[in-house]
């Protein structure tokens, strides 16, 4: 199988034009019936962001070096299509003299075909790539099904996906694709983009009138950002969110499957107060730069009573626990603006009781209809005991947000 | 026909009295006068006090001796006093009253006033030292949840007192110098003042970051509170411990504190510019009895923070 796949897979480099060094390294294949090769967005997201800075370059398995372009993406798959420059002035001769001629184009390549067939939990595959800039290797492993509990479908391999192996292929006993490699988590437990996202991809490539350009990405990126944040928002704002309760109050459960969450309580009978915690995350980011992930949606409860703190105290504590709270996703200057903050006191539910509740935007200077979310909520009035709420969204729209934001504000009741 | 010479502290507090039963009385460090000065500044035979049919007159026993009534200089010549007129010799300051000059009526001896008439000066220092200890204790013990830890409190006094006694021992020093009096008790209390009412000034900046959660606007009142506690602090220090007209303390006291909140306040401005990693917003919370601010529906709520999606150009740049 590795000989004849391997001479489809490439090591991509995102060399820095300054030293003429590589940066980064990635691997990629050659899709069949197409000169178009595949790697992971994250892998090329360097040379698209600074093209005057970084070139992509693809290097063959006989030693074979020479430029590509990139062609389309798709930066929630987080997917990309290179095309090689396969033209002779760009060649560099092998490294192993004797291996091809110099100058030809290197060993013929069929490229790589997609699977028809379904797979199965416990099939075997196989994923190729170039890790630690070791050379091409070829890990065997285990297909263990799609991964619940995330807003973007990703196959489970139980096999050992290192740096550098982005962007290679996953194969199944056939030599077929799959998946393509992106993310692990170590321990064998490794991620794959699914293959009909990358047919889906192709096809997208394929129809497109123009040719996407080096002016037309940002653009690209913000209208794909957009849709999917149009997609996620209208499935959780319609969701009928289910309900817990925590301590007096009654809060949002687990809103979907695609969040998970945690709790716990303090109640370390020495300290003078008991805080009661609920949080819950969806671990869905996608990756735009080095500096900038977006779309992580969070939101966390935090109850907390006390028999003896005189009040000034039992306040002092809640201004601890509650300026702790924040969004979870760094971004740099040239990314986004500062946050513009508004504090406002808000009537609640509950007799004598007020929301204090402070809101937080910042907008994406490159994709300017997205913007990151932070709402923070202390309830008020009622004697020593109070519910803090949370939530940070990234990448999400006015409009969507304000839904969101609406919804999450009603969802937070005094349950007794 | 006679007068009464008091010799008085800078501040005006009688440090001796002598009456004089002739009409004239003669004042120097040298033996022979009728009130002696223990004074290096004041001369021998320093000045000449007469009472005469016309009234209280003074004159420098010769020229070039340093003799003020208030702030005017005389010379040997006999000028004119009024009673309780201020009258500088060297660095001692005396009040010349005629015999029948009046006195204010008697006061009601209530039980306050014996007690603070009973206090000394060590009693009044262990009392101010005592409320300002009790301060600070509160003020760290209502800013903490956890139980309260002796050694963190014992810190929290070590370091105010600290600071307030370097305060006080500079001033007092530079008091000795310039006017052969230290006035360390005083210094100190303007001191340990100042930080209470910083303290206090903490206290309703927090009932303003509570109110409006704006950590700039919370961040300058804080230098402009700290500039006036500053300000009241130094035209106290000045006052006691240098020689200076009030307009010139004034402008110095004032000026020295307010540039430094100027500074403050710009340097705080332009840092406003840089990028943030996370907002900043004041999560002060106090209990509800605090709010002045008025509450607004969910409804409300979006619509006023609507505004917080408009950025201008220049912050997208």
């Amino acid at each position: 199988m590795f000989d004849r796949a391997a001479t489809s897979v490439y090591q991509i480099l995102i060399i820095e034009a300054e030293s003429g060094n590589k940066s980064a390294i990635g691997s990629g294949f050659q899709l069949a019936d197409t000169d178009l090769v595949a790697t992971n967005f994250h892998v090329v997201s360097d040379a698209l962001h600074k093209p005057e800075k970084y070139r992509i370059e693809y290097l063959d398995t006989t030693g074979r070096r020479g430029e590509a372009t990139l062609v389309d993406f798709d930066v929630v798959h987080d997917l990309a299509l290179l095309r090689r420059d396969t033209s002779e002035s760009d060649l560099s001769e092998p490294d192993e003299p004797g291996t091809d001629e110099p100058g030809s184009a290197g060993p013929e390549t069929e490229g790589l075909t997609f699977s028809q067939t379904a797979i199965n939990k416990g099939d075997s595959v196989y994923s190729l790539g170039n890790p630690y800039d070791l050379g091409q290797t070829i890990i065997p492993g285990t297909y263990n099904g799609l991964l619940e509990r995330s807003f973007y479908q990703k196959l489970l391999f139980s096999g050992s996906l290192n740096p550098g192996m982005s962007g290679g292929p996953a194969l199944n006993e056939a030599g077929e694709i799959i998946g393509v490699n992106v993310a692990t988590s170590g321990n064998q437990i490794s991620f794959l983009v699914p293959a009909k996202y990358l047919v889906a991809l192709r096809q997208q490539a394929m129809a497109r009138s123009e040719p996407l350009t080096a002016d037309a990405y940002q653009a690209e990126i913000e209208a794909q950002l957009y849709a999917d944040q149009e997609y996620k928002y209208a499935l959780l704002v319609n969701l009928d969110w289910p309900t817990q309760k925590l301590g007096e109050m009654s809060v949002a459960g687990e809103v979907s499957a695609y969040f998970k969450c945690w709790g716990d309580t303090n109640d370390d009978k020495e300290l003078p107060y008991r805080m009661t915690e609920a949080s819950c995350t969806s671990e869905d980011t996608i990756y735009l730069s080095g500096s900038l992930q977006t779309g992580a949606i969070d939101y966390q409860y935090g109850w907390v009573t006390s028999e003896t703190l005189q009040s000034l105290r039992f306040h002092s504590l809640l201004t601890d626990s509650y300026g702790r709270m924040f969004t979870r996703n760094p971004a740099g200057e040239d990314d986004v603006t500062n946050y513009h903050c508004s504090t406002e006191f808000v009537g609640a539910d509950a007799p004598q009781a007020v929301w204090r509740v402070v809101q937080c935007v910042r907008q994406y200077k490159k994709y300017p209809k997205l913007y990151d979310v932070l709402f923070l909520g202390v309830l008020l009035g009622k004697d020593r005991r109070s519910l803090s709420s949370h939530f940070a969204i990234s990448g999400v729209s006015k409009e969507n947000a304000q839904l969101f934001t609406r919804k999450f504000m009603g969802m937070t009741k005094w349950a007794s | 026909m006679g007068f009464v010479v008091e010799v008085t502290s800078r501040s005006g507090r009688v440090i001796e009295r002598h009456r004089i039963n002739g009409p004239v009385a003669t004042l120097g460090r040298a033996f022979d006068n009728d009130v002696i000065l223990s004074d290096p500044y004041v001369d021998a035979n320093h000045a000449v006090i007469e009472a005469t049919e016309q009234g209280l007159q003074i004159r420098a026993s010769r020229a070039g001796i340093p003799v003020w009534i208030g702030r005017k200089p005389i010379d040997e010549t006999a000028t004119a006093l009024t009673s309780g007129d201020s009258v500088s010799l060297g660095r001692t300051h005396l009040r010349i009253y005629a015999l029948d000059h009046p006195v204010p009526s008697v006061l009601s001896f209530d039980r306050i006033e014996q007690l603070f008439s009973s206090l000394t000066t060590p009693s009044r220092l262990l009392l101010a030292l005592a409320g300002f200890v009790s301060l600070i204790a509160l003020d760290t013990w209502l800013r903490s949840y956890q139980a309260m830890e002796f050694s963190r409190l014992v810190q929290e006094l070590i370091s105010y007192l600290t600071m307030t006694l370097v305060w006080a021992t500079c001033w007092a020093v530079v008091a000795r110098i310039s006017r052969g009096e230290p006035r360390f008790f005083h210094h100190w209390l303007v001191a340990v003042i100042a930080v209470s009412l910083n303290q206090v000034g903490e206290f309703l900046l927090e009932v303003i970051a509570f109110n409006t959660g704006s950590l700039s606007a919370v961040q300058s009142i804080r230098y402009l509170i700290e500039g006036a506690c500053l300000a009241f602090a130094l035209t106290l220090n000045l006052r006691f411990a240098l020689r200076q007209s009030p307009i010139a303390r004034h402008s110095y006291a004032q000026g020295f504190a307010w540039s430094i909140v100027a500074y403050a306040l710009l340097t705080s401005w332009s840092l406003d510019e840089l990028f943030l990693l996370y907002p900043e917003f004041d999560a002060t919370v106090l209990p509800e009895t605090f709010r002045v601010a008025p509450t607004v529906t969910a409804e409300d709520f979006t619509a006023r923070t609507d505004q917080l999606y408009s950025f201008t150009a220049d912050e997208l740049e």
